[in-house]
C-alpha cells in the first residue's frame, strides 16, 4: 500500500510490479481527438502533453505510480474521501482550548502543530465551531492540523482582510490564508461556497499534502484546473455544502463575493451615511451623482436625491466592499468609468445583484459604450431606486468619517 | 499556423515595437487557491512578486520568447501564475501576456491561448 507518511487518508493499493511511468503515460487517441490513459481522459493532445511532461518530472515514485494506476483503472479521484476520524472523545472545545496558553514571542497561539495569531484567534475559533457544528469531518481535520508529525513545519492559519479575496494554501510556507467575508460563486453551476466551507477547502489541501497530491496537482482538468482541486471541490467541499443545504461547485472558476457572516452566501456591502454605517444585502441599488472618488481611501461618495422635496444627501460606499474584484477582469475598467463619471457629473446607478455582480449604469457613458462595446462590461437597463430613501443630509455637509 | 494564430503573433510583434517597459508578475506555481486566478487578480494578488524591466534587449528577448512559444487561440481555462505586461513610453499598456499553472495554458490580451513550445516558460525561468 502507498501513502505519504503523514497522510490522514487511507493508503492506495500499490501499482502492479513492473508497471512504470511509460505504462502510466501511454495514451491512445480516439476519433474525437481525446487522449485516454485508461480511464483518465484528456480532451486534447495539449492537455495530455502537459500531463505527460509534468509527470515525467516527478520521476516515478511509488506514490505517484499508485496514484496514476488507481485513477487509470478506477476513474476515481484519490484523496476525495473523508480524512481518518479523530480519536473517540475529541471535541472542538478541547481542540480550541487556549485557557492555559499564552501567545509565543511572535504573537501566535500554538495548538499542537497549528499556529494561529492571538489577535485572529477569536475569528478562527468561531470558524471552527461553525464548521464542526454541522460537519464531523471538520472536527477530524482540525484534529489532524493540531497533530501533524513533529518533524513537519507547523501549519499557520491566517485571517486576512477585505482586500485579500482569494483564500489559499501555500505548501511552501505551510500557510492557510482565509478571508471571513469572502464567498465564491461558481461560474459553471452558479453554486456558492460559504466562507466557512472555503476554509475547509484550504484545510483539506493541507491534509492532502504529499506525493499523492503532488501527482494530482500535475493532472490538468478542463473544469477543475487540476485533479488536486477536483479532489477537494468534489470531496470535502461538496459534502460540507450538502450539510448546509447548498449545491456543489462544478468548476474551479468563479468570482469572489463580499458577504457578512461566515455561513452566508448573500452578497452585501456597507454604506456610510448620517454618521453611521449600515449593511445592505443583495439585491441593492442606488442612483445618484458621483461627487467624489478617493482611490486611496477606497471610497466612492454619491449625492443621492431625497424623497419629494428633500435635499440631496451623501452616501459613501467603501469600494473594496462594493467588491470590484467580483467583476473579475473588468475591475480596473469599472474603476476608470467611475472616475470618468466624476467629471461629467451625470447620474449613475450602482447595483449589487443576487449573484454578487456589481453593476454600474451611467447614461452618458452607456451610450458611448453601446456604440463601441467593450467585451465583458455589463450595463444594466436604467434602474429604478428601490426601498425607502435614507434620511436626508444635505450635500456639502461634513463628511461622516 | 492558422490565421488566428498568425494574428496573435503579429499582435505580439507589433506591440513589441512600442514596448519600453516590462512588468513581470509572478506567484508561486504550487499555490492552491479557492478559485482560479484571473489575469486581473494576478496583478493585485497579495503574494505576487513584481519585477520591472526597462532594458530594451531584455524586453526584446521576452517578445521573441512569446513568439517562439507559438501561441494558438484556445478556449481552455486559465489559472494564472505569471504575467508579462508591456507598456510604452507614456506608460500605456501595449500588450499583456499571461501563463497558467500548466505549461501550455496562457492568455494574450483578452484572448485565451495555448503555447505550443516552452520558450516563454524558459525565458521566465531565466529571469
Amino acid at each position: 500500500m502507498s501513502a505519504d507518511a503523514s497522510s490522514p487518508y487511507a493508503p492506495l493499493p500499490d501499482a502492479p510490479k513492473g508497471w512504470g511511468l511509460k505504462d502510466a503515460l501511454h495514451g491512445t487517441k480516439d476519433d474525437k481527438g481525446h487522449v485516454h490513459c485508461g480511464k483518465l481522459d484528456f480532451p486534447d493532445q495539449k492537455s495530455f502533453n502537459d500531463f505527460s511532461s509534468l509527470q515525467w518530472g516527478l520521476g516515478g515514485t511509488k506514490e505517484q505510480l499508485a496514484t496514476l494506476h488507481y485513477i487509470e483503472t478506477t476513474g476515481k479521484t484519490p484523496l476525495s474521501e473523508p480524512v481518518k476520524s479523530a480519536p473517540a472523545g475529541t471535541s472542538v472545545d478541547k481542540l480550541l482550548d487556549v485557557s492555559n496558553k499564552t501567545p509565543d514571542n511572535a504573537g501566535f497561539y500554538n495548538l499542537g502543530t497549528l499556529r494561529v495569531k492571538a489577535d485572529e484567534y477569536q475569528q478562527f475559533a468561531t470558524l471552527q465551531k461553525e464548521l464542526c457544528k454541522k460537519n464531523p469531518e471538520a472536527l477530524d481535520t482540525l484534529y489532524h492540523m493540531e497533530h501533524a508529525p513533529a518533524s513537519e513545519k507547523p501549519l499557520t492559519f491566517r485571517v486576512t482582510s477585505d482586500q485579500d479575496r482569494n483564500d489559499r494554501y501555500d505548501d511552501k510556507t505551510n500557510t492557510i490564508s482565509w478571508n471571513p467575508n469572502t464567498s465564491v460563486r461558481d461560474k459553471d453551476s452558479g453554486g456558492r461556497v460559504t466562507p466557512a466551507t472555503a476554509a475547509l477547502h484550504e484545510e483539506t489541501h493541507w491534509a492532502q499534502r504529499g506525493r499523492v497530491a503532488d501527482t494530482l496537482e500535475r493532472i490538468p482538468d478542463a473544469k477543475y484546473t487540476s485533479w488536486s482541486e477536483k479532489a477537494v471541490i468534489d470531496g470535502s467541499e461538496k459534502r460540507d455544502l450538502a450539510l448546509r443545504g447548498l449545491p456543489p461547485r462544478t468548476s474551479h472558476d468563479g468570482d469572489g463575493l463580499n458577504v457578512k457572516g461566515i455561513d452566508s452566501v448573500t452578497p452585501s456591502l456597507t454604506v456610510k451615511q448620517n454618521g453611521g454605517e449600515r449593511e445592505v444585502r443583495a439585491p441593492f441599488q442606488q442612483s445618484g451623482r458621483i461627487i467624489e472618488v478617493d482611490k486611496k481611501a477606497g471610497t466612492v461618495v454619491m449625492a443621492v436625491r431625497g424623497e419629494g422635496n428633500a435635499p440631496e444627501h451623501r452616501m459613501e460606499f467603501k469600494t473594496e466592499q462594493l467588491n470590484f474584484a467580483a467583476m473579475g477582469d473588468n475591475a480596473a475598467r469599472t474603476n476608470l468609468l467611475l472616475e470618468g463619471a466624476k467629471y461629467h457629473k451625470d447620474t449613475v446607478s450602482l447595483q449589487i445583484t443576487n449573484d454578487g455582480r456589481v453593476l454600474y449604469s451611467d447614461p452618458a457613458q452607456e451610450k458611448r459604450i453601446h456604440d463601441n462595446p467593450q467585451p465583458g462590461v455589463e450595463f444594466p437597463k436604467p434602474m429604478q431606486a428601490i426601498g425607502a430613501a435614507p434620511a436626508a443630509v444635505p450635500v456639502g455637509g461634513g463628511r461622516d468619517r | 499556423m492558422n490565421g488566428s494564430a498568425s494574428a496573435l503573433v503579429d499582435r505580439v510583434r507589433e506591440a513589441g515595437t512600442r514596448a519600453a517597459k516590462l512588468t513581470l508578475y509572478r506567484i508561486s506555481p504550487s499555490l492552491k487557491t479557492l478559485i482560479a486566478v484571473t489575469p486581473a487578480a494576478l496583478e493585485s494578488f497579495p503574494d505576487v512578486r513584481i519585477d520591472e524591466i526597462e532594458d530594451a534587449a531584455t524586453i526584446a528577448s521576452a517578445i521573441e520568447a512569446i513568439v517562439a512559444s507559438a501561441p494558438e487561440p484556445s478556449d481552455a481555462n486559465l489559472d494564472a501564475r505569471s504575467g508579462l505586461v508591456f507598456s510604452d513610453l507614456d506608460g500605456s499598456r501595449v500588450l499583456a501576456v499571461y501563463k497558467g499553472r500548466f505549461p501550455s495554458d496562457g492568455q494574450i490580451d483578452l484572448q485565451r491561448c495555448a503555447f505550443e513550445h516552452p520558450a516563454l516558460q524558459e525565458w521566465l525561468d531565466a529571469h
